[in-house]
């Protein structure tokens, strides 16, 4: 029987190659496309009918829309919603590829700080360019706050750098640990219904049934958690301290 | 002779049972906070953490790239702690003003 850490195996499906660079495509590669895939048609269907009053299906995307939306107004402003965009699809992305991990045979790719990291770096490169965007040189105030005397600038501009890149790693860190522990979890308890056969083999498969549907709520308040961070993170970026 | 319960005991019945009603959502609101500091105290630990290691980490960068030995892991270290309890003591700074 495969063992516990089997499941984040990356494998190649399609081996390809850039000036030595191993650009292969994977079964995390496909996890991606197939979450990014599963919203777009699920938003198309349910919003397929666009009508004023919305119908069952219409609310479903629509709730996701407004609760999103007044994330990012509570947590950057009004002037937030330009980046609404990066916001949203960051969350569906997040959540999708949560939930599609807990499909027999699927791979979670949130279990890898590869693509997290990745992710979060991006945001970090995003927020960044915001600040230097609508603050311009005031930006370099993020590394030495206003009233801070400039002997004590070479202790605290490294600080400050450190505290910058060790938000997205906390981001990452979050994210990955908790996925990758659930699924952990998960399949040793799944191992044991196996194991211990007809005889007593129930009580696991409750418990593992039980954990799926925790699994569930995890995935997507990780999602939410994430998504609200690079709010708070944007919002810094873009109001001064 | 009907058997009718007094007005005034019917009042004590309801605030019998509007005061433990109260007393229920205090008890919620007490276990909701318990877990939003479980929540709370987890995130500090990340932040303080992720704080230290991402300052070993340049440190250790710096050393191999500019063969220090081990000077710039062991001062960046300790910045990376400093900036870890900056970020921790940011968040909870928010934390509280958002309670206000």
């Amino acid at each position: 029987m495969s063992g516990p850490m089997e499941q984040f195996e990356i494998k190649k499906l399609v081996p390809l190659e850039l000036n030595g660079y191993d650009i292969a495509f994977t079964n995390s590669s496909l996890c991606m496309v197939l979450s990014a895939l599963s919203v777009v048609v699920i938003f198309a269907f349910c919003l397929r009918k666009r009508t004023l009053v919305p119908t069952m299906a219409q609310t479903i995307p629509e709730s996701i829309y407004e609760f999103i939306r007044s994330m990012v107004v509570d947590n950057v402003g009004k002037e937030g919603m330009k980046y609404f965009s990066f916001i949203f699809s960051l969350f569906l992305f997040i959540a999708a590829g949560n939930l599609l991990g807990l499909f027999p045979y699927s791979f979670t790719f949130t279990s890898h700080i590869a693509a997290v990291g990745t992710l979060a770096i991006m945001g970090l490169l995003m927020n960044i360019y915001v600040g230097i965007k609508t603050k311009k040189w005031g930006y370099l105030h993020t590394f030495l706050p206003q009233g801070v005397p400039l002997l004590m600038a070479p202790l605290i501009a490294p600080i400050e750098m450190i505290s910058l890149i060790s938000k997205p790693f906390s981001l990452t860190v979050r994210l990955v640990a908790n996925m990758t522990v659930g699924h952990i979890i998960l399949k040793s308890i799944a191992g044991f219904i196996v194991t211990m056969g007809l005889l007593g083999g129930e009580l696991p498969l409750t418990f593992a049934g039980m954990i799926i549907i925790f699994e569930i709520f995890v995935g997507i308040l990780q999602a939410y958690i994430y998504t609200i961070l690079s709010c708070i993170y944007l919002s810094d970026a873009i109001h001064s301290h | 002779m009907s058997k009718t319960i007094p007005e005034d005991i019917k009042k004590m019945e309801q605030r019998i049972s509007a005061l433990k009603k109260e007393q229920k959502l205090k008890e919620a609101d007490v276990k909701g906070e318990k877990v939003a500091g479980i929540f709370k105290g987890l995130r500090l630990g990340l932040e303080f953490a992720s704080g230290t290691i991402v300052g070993a980490g340049i440190g250790y960068i710096l050393d191999e790239v500019f063969d220090f030995q081990f000077v710039m892991l062991l001062i960046f270290t300790i910045l990376g702690g400093f900036a870890g309890m900056l970020n921790a003591y940011r968040y909870l700074k928010n934390f509280d003003e958002d309670k206000k």
